[in-house]
């Protein structure tokens, strides 16, 4: 019987060895072909399309002073946001639509105080990109989506000294099966 | 099947092993170099002051050969510097971090070609990006580079991390992978790497159970050395990036070694400096460390003799390499030592997690490596605990091996004493002569410091001189409403001093009378005391012991198990030991210093945990071999009533503490009770 059980846990141990070399192996292929792609856009100016946009994400307001979409056509947002230094600000939930990775690329100019722009679910910061200056913060982000069905963009506050001021110039969300 | 099953675990524990080593040596030229091997070059600095400043000046910090910091100092202006390459026969990569101001304005001029900004009077480049590296393209040609802050920061001095030619822009803002390249530097190492090893770490704990376990054992010291010195680099490749924070180099010149001398991180580094062009143990004003035992400043001098000190910045990194070797050695020996008493997967449980817990070891002051020496006094008392159990007479020269690994840890600091003290009469309490072992060590090094001591400063003392001042800064780690409750600095003792006598604060007279009057504040204040040892006890329970410095390696575990759920289990496990009779006298000399050593700095200043290292990994070292013996379990099947109620009381405990800690607190009149002695009467009382 405690042979068996040894046998057993043995078995449990090889498994889980296998699942944890593959799924690290597994989560760098999925951040490095996003990047490889961010990189090969460097150098050609092109990116491909996004499942989703500034225009077209779902926005709502959590908690901003001042919320304004422009009126051009790529309807840059005007945020002020309240003085709470890290609150959530304005968000955008869409459904995943099973997608295992999700990528995140936005250019953001931060006008004053600081910024977290990432993506959340289940309530949690799956991806979480800061700039506590001000200049333009124009980067990229991506992750592994988990089970849940619906992922958040989200902007908040990342200034402990109270209010910032941004221009969302550019949000872009990929999502991938 | 069940042979088939036991390869795939050898194989997936080797390859476990083989990704840790590889990722570590991958990051050993990063972590210790800061950057490729830069084009050789002369530099020159200079300031021009603007209309409004007074005259400025420049400093210069050669980093690594080729590889600068400059910086301006005194008045305000515009910082020029030129560069001249030894050979000039390729296209250059300048690099360049500015971190202060935020922005600044650089002109680069002195080469004819269609370099931007390169020409005179060329166009500028504006660095915005303050704190982060820039490279740029250069003609390969004597270089001036003319720095300007931006409008809104004239008046800022202007300070240049880092500066130098490299003859490729590879490895400059990235680190060389041939895989995943380009994953950013600080998502790949900060998070993806550490918590990958972390799961690697823990994954080997659970795979060498099932281990062959004579392979294990012999295996067990070279490679339990080699991961705790490839854990250590992983660390330090997270804390000091060259690609999104200061490198080692550049984190010692740009601050510990612009602060006075005599500050936490470069007292040994002045010490070893000093020492190593015949100035002895002393600082750069020729005074010796009061509040220092000598073995650090001999640790460093080690330290530069095998790895280099031509400048202080390389001194600096030769320790930390030195630190970084020391705490692999010390895991090894303690993994060889440790095989004659416990199974090897414990073994190898204990050195893995000893390897992975937070560290100091960047830091260049003596707490980095009291965790080390602490595996060796460990090492040493589970051989001799060996030759007990063969029922062999212990050798003299076994017990002077003893008690000679805690003279190594008196070198360094003296916080060992009521521990050796302890240990040594539990071990000689039969044979009382051998006593005269730790003492002869003990007078041998305290007497040869107190000699050389007294040549600087006229006193005699066999330690420091600063037990008062610890006593006086443990007592505002406890919030309170006394006037002096705020984060304690050397100043705020020396002026407390000052105002209560005419001492010199850091002579033995002013040691004395610190004593004296922290033990008066006691008296004074019973349920201050009885507050402090609780708050402080609780911190040490809730993660304080095992301090150091966290990066995603050891936090990605905390972040699903708070250290106080996996302390108070360990701790659980030396009480059930104790209660059931359980290899009593090897966990006794195995955690002797969290009884011995750990209850000192509740009294004393703990410093946010930073002195509590060696405590760190005896709780280890003691408490997780029994989890991997039958005979713990079998132990307490037999008695368990015994068994029961310690896990009862400790379930109670880790339910109950924080919430009774917490309303101790706020029993303020039990704190500011005043039995005994006059308040008015002691030089510590007052409120805010």
């Amino acid at each position: 019987m405690r042979a068996r059980a040894g046998d057993y846990a043995a078995l449990v141990t090889a498994l889980i060895g296998v699942w944890l070399f593959w799924s690290e192996f597994s989560q760098l292929r999925t951040l490095s072909w996003w990047y490889d792609r961010v990189q090969l856009a460097r150098s050609s100016g092109v990116m491909p399309n996004p499942t989703y946009d500034l225009g077209s994400l779902p926005w709502q307001t959590a908690t901003p002073r001042v919320f304004e979409r422009g009126h051009d056509a790529h309807g840059a947002i005007t945020l002020v946001t309240n003085a709470d230094p890290y609150a959530y600000q304005l968000f955008a939930t869409v459904n995943t639509d099973g997608a295992a990775a999700a990528d995140i690329q936005f250019d953001i100019d931060v006008q004053a105080g600081g910024v977290t722009i990432g993506l959340l679910q289940a309530g949690k910061w799956i991806a979480v990109s800061s700039s506590t200056r001000p200049g333009r913060f124009d980067d990229s982000n991506s992750t592994q989506l988990g089970y849940s069905r619906s992922l958040t963009v989200m902007i908040a506050n990342d200034n402990p000294a109270g209010e910032s001021r941004l221009l969302v110039k550019s949000v872009r969300l990929y999502l991938r099966r | 099947m069940t042979r088939i099953v036991s390869a795939v675990i050898v194989v997936e524990f080797v390859a476990a092993l083989a990704l840790i080593v590889y990722a570590a040596a991958h990051d050993l030229r990063d972590v210790f170099a800061g950057a490729p091997p830069a084009v050789p070059s002369r530099i020159a600095a200079s300031c021009i002051a603007s209309a409004e400043s007074a005259a400025c000046g420049t400093s210069i910090v050669e980093l690594n050969a080729g590889r600068y910091r400059v910086a301006t100092t005194g008045g305000t202006g515009t910082l020029v510097v030129t560069l001249t390459p030894e050979r000039a026969d390729a296209v250059r990569q300048l690099l360049v971090k500015a971190s202060q101001p935020p922005t600044v304005r650089l002109t680069i001029t002195g080469s004819p070609a269609d370099t931007p900004g390169a020409s005179d009077g060329g166009s500028a480049i504006e660095l915005t990006d303050a704190g982060n590296r820039s490279v740029l393209e250069v003609p390969a040609a004597p270089l001036t580079l003319r720095f300007v802050p931006s409008a809104d920061a004239l008046g800022a001095p202007i300070v240049i991390d880092e500066v130098g030619l490299f003859e490729s822009p590879a490895g400059l803002m990235s680190d060389e992978r041939p895989f995943f390249k380009h994953i950013p530097p600080s998502r790949y190492h900060e998070m993806l790497v550490a918590r990958g090893i972390a799961a690697l770490c823990l994954f080997t704990i659970a795979a060498a159970v099932f281990v062959p376990p004579a392979a294990l054992r012999r295996s067990s010291p070279v490679l339990l050395a080699v991961m705790a010195f490839s854990l250590s680099v992983l660390d330090l490749a997270v804390l000091y990036s060259p690609f999104w924070a200061h490198d080692l180099r550049s984190f010692y010149a740009s601050g510990p070694l612009l602060e006075h001398a005599g500050n936490n991180l470069n007292t040994g580094l002045w010490q070893a400096s000093r020492l190593l062009t015949g100035d002895g143990l002393t600082l750069p004003d020729g005074t010796v460390p009061w509040e220092r035992m000598p073995g650090y400043g001999l640790f460093c001098a080690v330290a530069g003799l095998t790895f280099g000190h031509r400048t202080i910045v390389e001194l600096a990194t030769s320790v930390v390499l030195l630190q970084t070797i020391f705490y692999g050695a010390a895991v090894g020996v303690f993994a060889w030592a440790a095989a004659a008493l416990m199974p090897p997967a414990a073994v190898w449980a204990v050195g893995m997690l000893v390897a992975w817990l937070p560290k100091q070891l960047g830091h260049t002051q003596v707490d980095a490596v009291v965790a080390p020496i602490a595996l060796i006094v460990l090492a040493c008392l589970c051989v001799r605990l060996k030759w007990s159990r063969d029922g062999r007479p212990i050798p003299l020269r076994l017990d002077v091996l003893v008690h000679a690994a805690f003279a190594l840890w008196f070198l360094m600091r003296p916080d060992v004493v009521p521990g050796w003290i302890a240990v040594a009469l539990i071990l000689h309490w039969r044979h009382w002569r051998r006593l005269l072992v730790p003492v002869a060590l003990f007078a041998a090094i305290g007497i040869t410091w107190g000699a050389y001591k007294a040549r600087h400063t006229g006193e005699f003392s066999v330690t420091t001189a600063s037990a008062g001042a610890a006593l006086f800064c443990g007592l505002w780690e406890v919030p309170s409403r006394f006037r002096f409750a705020q984060s304690c600095t050397d100043e705020m003792y020396f002026d407390w001093v000052r105002q209560n006598t005419t001492l010199h604060p850091q002579s033995a007279a002013a040691n004395t009378f610190a004593t004296r009057e922290v033990l008066k504040f006691w008296l004074t204040y019973p349920g201050h005391l009885v507050v402090m040892i609780c708050h402080k006890a609780m911190r040490f329970v809730d993660g304080d012991v095992w301090s150091g410095y966290t990066t995603q390696l050891q936090a990605s575990v905390f972040v699903v198990v708070r250290r106080f759920w996996v302390i108070v289990p360990l701790l659980t496990v030396l009480l059930l030991c104790a209660v059931v009779g359980y290899e009593r006298e090897r966990t006794l000399l195995l955690a002797w210093p969290l009884f011995f050593d750990a209850p000192l700095f509740w009294i004393m200043f703990a410093s946010l945990g930073r002195f509590y290292s060696g405590v760190g990994v005896a709780l280890v070292a003691a408490s997780v071999p029994p989890l991997f013996e039958r005979s713990f379990y079998s132990a307490m099947a037999a008695q368990p009533r015994r068994a029961a109620a310690v896990l009862a009381a400790a379930a109670v405990f880790a339910v109950t503490a924080w919430p009774l800690h917490d309303w101790l607190l706020g029993q303020d009149a039990f704190h500011y009770w005043a039995p005994l002695l006059d308040p008015s009467r002691s030089s510590l009382s007052g409120f805010k």
